[in-house]
């Protein structure tokens, strides 16, 4: 091993130095400064909402959407538009920061990937639980679900189905940044990783709408889903977060 | 120090010492290793053998990082934010108080366009902002990339007087170049890559004893 490269200039005393940076202020920075973005450009948000849009009205049209078709697939038909509109949105997790490349700004500061990992991630899922709200009312509207659906607890999958994909997403987007195929890339790597997790969200919410069937197994799964991917995704945010 | 990318060496056994208070120069033509040699002394890139400590600490540690600033060939500011916004948020990656962001802005004299959105701004207020970023934290080590390119002569005098200020406080300014720069009247030495290898050391530059 070759010799150490220094820099022998005159030590910094205590005073001078600030203190490390907190995680939590800088995971609450990476939040409100990604939607403040996002609400400025609105790019990722119309997107999400025009893509989620076509797709329920598409699947309205195509099979003459009523109760009895929603309490057998409404489900999967739901989870689709969700699962397009979140590949929008994490796609642009990390593409926002290459045009100054302040990527850079960050990789080069004292403060924790791990926290700006979790910040991406946070500010995704707001994100996309956002769109997700909006369109839940047009899907009820366009696909007529049965009376004994339970939409309280549909609410509940999709925040920890949205908090999977998130989990995941944020990280294979971090991953998929400087790859020349990176918008290939991204759903190939996460949707065979998320399958389980998207089928425990299908399943729970199908079984939500047509009011049958056992949802508290695919809500656990669900859950140990979510807890799996968000420990595995921050453990691993040093290794992810990378220049070119 | 050595870093490969893939099988390829982008710097071999580089290794040197810097005095405080110095301006070196680091020269070299296009794909001497300069920008990764900067980018390893930032801490933004790993060596693949060898180790960088800046003032007795390894860049791994954050309180390394604390101690250098980058001034890029890009501002690493975002360019829809506003400039007191992008240094605010800076501020919170380095563990600052808010208030030292208007600081910043006046050590750089960039309060006049300090609410205006970066991607609005011209070539030369854009790298007054990213001197304003990478002074913020009063890093004891100041890395210019190319800094100084594409900037028209009164912006490189405005730079130059923030650097010689920041220089008189005993720190310690790397500057790469591929050709005798605007800094070169004020070097105290220089460093001199080729493919990858350090060929010369010159001025105040030390070597490091194994």
């Amino acid at each position: 091993m070759s010799a150490p490269i220094s820099t022998a200039s005159r030590p910094g005393t205590a005073a001078e130095r600030p203190p490390a940076p907190k995680f939590w202020r800088v995971w609450a920075r990476i939040v409100l400064r990604d939607i403040k973005l996002e609400l400025r450009s609105r790019e990722a948000l119309q997107a999400m909402l025009f893509y989620a849009l076509l797709i329920i009205i598409i699947f309205s049209f195509a099979f003459e959407a009523g109760a009895e078709l929603t309490s057998r697939v409404g489900g999967a038909l739901l989870w689709v538009a969700f699962l397009f509109a979140g590949l929008v949105a994490l796609d642009r997790v990390f593409l926002r920061e290459l045009p100054e490349a302040s990527l850079l700004g960050f990789q080069i500061s004292p403060a924790s990937r791990t926290a700006l990992l979790a910040g991406k991630f946070t500010a995704s899922f707001l994100l996309m639980i956002a769109v997700e709200l909006l369109l839940l009312p047009l899907f009820a509207i366009f696909f007529n679900p049965p009376p004994e659906a339970r939409w309280g607890m549909i609410i509940l999958v999709l925040l920890a189905g949205t908090w999977a994909l998130a989990a995941s997403g944020t990280y294979f987007s971090a991953l998929s940044l400087h790859t020349r195929y990176r918008a290939l890339l991204l759903p190939l790597l996460l949707l065979p990783l998320a399958i389980p997790a998207i089928v425990a969200m299908v399943q729970a919410t199908q079984h939500l709408l047509d009011g049958q069937g056992e949802v508290a197994y695919w809500l656990r799964l669900l859950v140990g889903f979510d807890i799996l991917y968000t420990t595995l995704g921050l453990a691993l945010a040093d290794v992810v977060i990378q220049t070119e | 120090m050595t870093r490969y990318f893939g099988d390829w060496p982008a710097l071999r056994q580089v290794s040197f010492r810097l005095p405080a208070g110095a301006l070196v120069l680091l020269l070299g033509p296009n794909g001497a290793g300069k920008s990764t040699l900067l980018h390893i002394l930032a801490g933004a890139l790993r060596a693949s053998e060898g180790e960088v400590k800046i003032e007795g600490l390894p860049i791994g540690d954050g309180r390394a990082r604390q101690r250098v600033g980058l001034l890029a060939h890009r501002s690493l500011l975002h360019p829809d934010l506003t400039v007191r916004e992008n240094l605010a948020h800076y501020a919170a990656l380095y563990g600052l108080q808010g208030s030292e962001v208007t600081s910043g802005l006046d050590r750089v004299h960039a309060a006049a366009f300090a609410d205006m959105a970066v991607a609005e701004l011209s070539q030369g207020m854009r790298q007054k902002a990213a001197l304003a970023r990478a002074l913020l934290h009063s890093p004891r080590v100041l890395l210019l990339d190319e800094a100084f390119s594409s900037l028209d002569h009164r912006t490189v005098e405005e730079l130059r007087e923030v650097l010689q200020a920041f220089r008189a406080e005993g720190r310690t300014i790397l500057a790469s170049t591929h050709t005798e720069s605007q800094l070169s009247d004020l070097a105290d030495g220089a460093l001199e890559l080729d493919r990858g290898r350090l060929q010369q050391r010159r001025g105040c530059v030390e070597a490091v004893l194994a």
